[in-house]
């Protein structure tokens, strides 16, 4: 005899719990009233016609009932099943497909995942004594050791969930220890996510078509003609045959809802283009909504639009038409031109520029300094140079990036003092000299070390770019990464994790970095002391949305075994044993009213 | 038991004064009396005629017979009695239960029968018995023996077994004279009944049997469990109280009750049932009244 839920020992140790229980009670029921009477003489002759049963047989039988009525119950609670024999013993490879796609709904309210979980179940029922069992997954979230008993079969299958990220992999059942009985692998899988199977598998479907609606694509950019405004771009894809009403909406900070009817064919892709200007900067939230939706996780994703989308930028100068005009030309930037005898008077700026001034303290703000003078806080130029050529710089670095300066001539320059000093040399002269460097440390700096007057630089056309490369990189915040729905490894060492949809979030250290586990699409916030970092986590996978694009028939699920197969009568023995104590129940309480039992 | 007016209410003893105790059988007393006697004498009742023979006392002869037809016949009337009563009140163990005891609602009767006894000029005699006679009270006659036949009454105390064939073997084995017998008891006597009237009936005595039960012995009130315990013998007996239960054991106390009175019955005594929480007077001057045992 083996039981579903318990193992034998719990079952036996259940059963004796109960059997003592019972006995207990019978042995502290309270002793009957004495009463004193005139004569007992009628109440003798009364007693004995009706007595039928010794009263001591009527305690013990009475105590026999409640035991058996007690165990039974218990046994049943602990879900036996028949010793019966059942076909040949092997053992079993159970495998168990959580891809996301089997997150998916089924027409009857479960999902996928949940009908293949109950044929592994159905699986291990139907087994023969004697067999045993191994439980895996596609996307390693239980992994089972080695062949086990059926009850640890169970517990490995209760832990197996939807695995959300990664690529799902058919697991590599070689290495497990061969037995002496047959062998038989068993994969229980929706047939949608493309995996390299073994020969001889028997794939158990769970497969059902339905309708599904997901976002493939959403993101947010700048307009070309207006960089201070953006728009978002969100795809959607229909995984079902016939074409799908929708509502595309946008949510996030500053503003209601933005909503959009769109049509999306089947089979097919639909684009919706909202503008987010009006947001505040932050996360954005995207959401298709469809009257018949078969997964969830593709429902949802999330944006991040910039904060800084406005520049306050301070030009000290003592006088540089060419340096304004050019600093006017970025939309972004709203200037403030003021005198260096003016600076230090008040106002609240996101970045500086120094045009030959160098005040003795660092600002807050980041700054671009033309000829910096000297002070303790940036770089202090050596004696100037006569016509230094730029023979080098790093096009890949952020403030170069499409800066050509092949063609800067430089009437005089000096060179920037590079040594102890934490900063990234940009360009160098022939000779090996600094003429621009930056400091990523905050506040962020960039030094030139000629001014505008001493070069041509002004007058090419990559000068407003590196203003505006400048700038961007002087503002920017931390880079928002993103990531797939699932495991993600963020870079940030013993960091935590929230969400704004999710909360709260589990995660893991692991050396330089922390694993956090995010369940569906989310903006995500690490935070570590002294340091942060935003992550977006989407779906945004058009094979996660496409539920349907499996070579498995739909319907029932094929290859299965029956839930409980070759049970006396059709039903598990559990109900049986059930029954049976119902039935012994009902009769202790005839046989107690008809005083035969006590 | 302090004093009769206690016992008894004024108005009730003045009707009892006026009730005397009937036998339906001539009685069998020596001494002068109120009840009809099978010898005949100086009475009031004509009941023969005979032959004068010689001694007899010539104030009975029929003189106008004499005159007619020339012959000495002389006229005989019924000489009346005293009446022997014995009562008999059962002292066993199990008198003592009931609210109020069936001990004192015996007493009481006995009482009342005891004191018209002795206004009537009856000869009383009490015996308290158990298991055998427990203590009893020899003949008395006359008012002045109503104070202490009610002290006697007053003295006694329920204890022991019942035993009813041995008291009556043992009361009645000596020589008694013929007279009535009444009996104060639950008759919850483990021994035939049918035993015992052998006793009564072999020495021809007239019986009044008062059956006392208490209203708990009638309708039992028993909780689900119960152990029973015997006043009389201390036995016990558990059982589980149940409606069919109650419902057997009513009826086999009226199966019981029943038994005697037919043994009564068919001996021509009057058997009757009291019930401690019955109305007393009610008893005395109705029920005993229609049974013909008080006029």
């Amino acid at each position: 005899m083996n039981f579903v839920t318990l193992s034998p020992a719990l079952a036996a140790a259940l059963a004796a719990s109960a059997a003592l229980v019972v006995v207990g009670f019978y042995l502290l029921r309270p002793p009957p009233q004495r009463l004193r009477v005139a004569s007992t003489l009628l109440w003798e002759r009364v007693v004995a016609a009706r007595r039928r049963v010794n009263q001591r047989w009527r305690w013990w039988l009475s105590l026999l009932l409640a035991l058996i009525i007690a165990v039974g119950l218990a046994l049943a609670v602990a879900g036996p099943e028949s010793d019966a024999p059942r076909g040949e013993r092997r053992d079993l490879l159970l495998v168990v497909d959580n891809s996301p796609t089997m997150g998916a709904w089924r027409s009857d309210g479960r999902t996928r995942l949940d009908h293949a979980l109950d044929a592994a179940r159905a699986e291990i029922a139907a087994a023969p004594p004697g067999a045993r069992f191994h439980v895996a997954d596609t996307m390693r979230t239980a992994s089972g050791a080695g062949l086990v008993e059926a009850t640890e079969a169970r517990a490995a299958l209760d832990r197996i969930g939807a695995g959300l990220g990664g690529q799902p992999t058919f697991p590599d059942l070689s290495l497990l220890p061969a037995g002496e009985a047959g062998r038989e692998t068993v994969f229980f899988t929706d047939g949608v996510s493309p995996m390299a199977l073994p020969e001889g598998l028997r794939r158990v479907s769970v497969f059902e078509a339905g309708p599904n609606l997901g976002i493939t694509a959403f993101g947010i950019r700048a307009l070309a003609t207006d960089a201070t405004r953006h728009e978002a771009f969100v795809e959607i894809a229909n995984a079902g045959g016939a074409a799908v009403e929708a509502v595309v909406s946008i949510s996030g900070p500053g503003r209601a809802a933005q909503r959009r009817s769109v049509k999306v064919p089947g089979r097919g892709f639909a684009s919706v283009t909202l503008s987010v200007s009006d947001f505040g900067g932050g996360a954005l939230r995207a959401a298709v909504e469809t009257a018949d939706d078969r997964l969830e996780l593709d429902d949802v994703a999330y944006a991040f639009l910039p904060l800084n989308r406005v520049l306050r930028v301070g030009l000290v100068t003592p006088g540089n038409a060419t340096l304004e005009r050019a600093l006017r030309l970025d939309p972004r930037v709203r200037l403030t031109v003021m005198a260096p005898s003016r600076y230090g008077r008040g106002g609240s700026f996101d970045a500086w520029v120094f045009d030959r001034f160098t005040p003795p303290a660092a600002p807050l703000a980041p700054v671009l300094v033309f000829r910096p003078g000297e002070a303790d806080w940036i770089t202090p130029a050596s004696r100037p140079v006569a016509a230094p050529a730029v023979a080098s710089w790093l096009p890949d670095q952020p403030v170069l990036d499409n800066v050509s300066l092949a063609d800067v001539q430089l009437d005089r320059a000096a060179a920037l003092r590079t040594a102890d000093r934490p900063v990234e040399v940009l360009a160098r002269s022939a000779d090996g000299q600094a003429l621009i460097t930056a400091s990523a440390r905050v506040p962020r700096w960039v030094a030139t070390g000629f001014s505008l007057d001493d070069t041509n630089f002004s007058a090419q056309a990559s000068f407003p770019v590196f203003l505006a490369n400048t700038m961007q990189w002087l503002t920017e915040d931390n880079p928002v990464r993103a990531a797939g729905v699932g495991l993600v490894r963020a870079p940030l060492a013993a960091a935590r994790a929230s969400g704004v949809s999710a909360g709260s979030l589990v995660t893991r250290p692991v050396p330089g970095a922390t694993l956090v586990s995010v369940p569906t699409p989310d903006f995500v916030t690490l935070e570590a002391p002294g340091e942060r970092l935003r992550m977006l986590v989407n779906v945004l996978d058009p094979a996660v949305t496409d539920i349907n694009a499996s070579d498995l028939p739909s319907g029932p699920d094929a290859g299965a075994r029956p839930a409980t197969p070759q049970q006396p009568g059709g039903m598990p023995v559990w109900w049986w044993v059930a029954l049976a104590a119902a039935a012994l129940l009902l009769a202790e309480w005839v046989a107690f009213h008809r005083r035969w039992t006590v | 038991m302090s004093t009769t007016r206690s016992l008894f209410s004024e108005n009730f003893l003045r009707r009892l004064e006026h009730l005397r105790l009937v036998t339906r059988r001539p009685v069998a007393g020596h001494l002068r009396g109120g009840h009809r006697s099978r010898r005949t004498g100086s009475g009031m009742v004509f009941a023969d005629y005979r032959q004068y023979a010689s001694g007899d006392d010539t104030h009975h002869l029929d003189w106008g017979i004499f005159m007619r037809l020339d012959r000495l016949i002389l006229r005989l009337f019924e000489e009346e009695a005293d009446l022997p009563v014995y009562l008999l009140v059962d002292a066993s163990a199990s008198m003592a239960h009931g609210q109020p005891r069936k001990f004192d609602f015996a007493r009481q009767i006995g009482a009342a029968l005891a004191y018209l006894s002795l206004l009537n000029y009856d000869r009383v005699s009490v015996v308290a018995w158990s298991d055998g006679v427990a203590a009893e009270l020899p003949m008395r006659r006359g008012r002045t023996q109503v104070w202490p036949l009610f002290r006697f009454l007053e003295g006694m105390e329920p204890a022991d077994g019942t035993d009813l064939a041995a008291t009556l073997r043992g009361f009645f084995g000596a020589s008694r004279t013929r007279g009535l017998v009444i009996l104060l008891s639950d008759f919850l006597d483990r021994g035939a009944f049918d035993a015992a009237a052998h006793w009564l009936r072999q020495f021809r005595h007239e019986v009044v049997a008062f059956q006392v039960l208490s209203p708990e012995e009638m309708e039992p009130q028993l909780p689900d469990e119960a152990v029973l315990v015997d006043e009389e013998t201390g036995a016990s007996l558990a059982l589980e109280a149940s409606a069919d239960l109650l419902r057997d054991y009513r009826a086999a106390l009226e199966e019981h009750c029943r038994g005697i009175e037919a043994q009564c019955r068919r001996q021509g005594w009057t058997y009757l049932l009291a019930r401690t929480d019955a109305p007393f007077e009610d008893l005395m001057l109705g029920a005993l009244r229609r049974e013909g045992v008080l006029r």
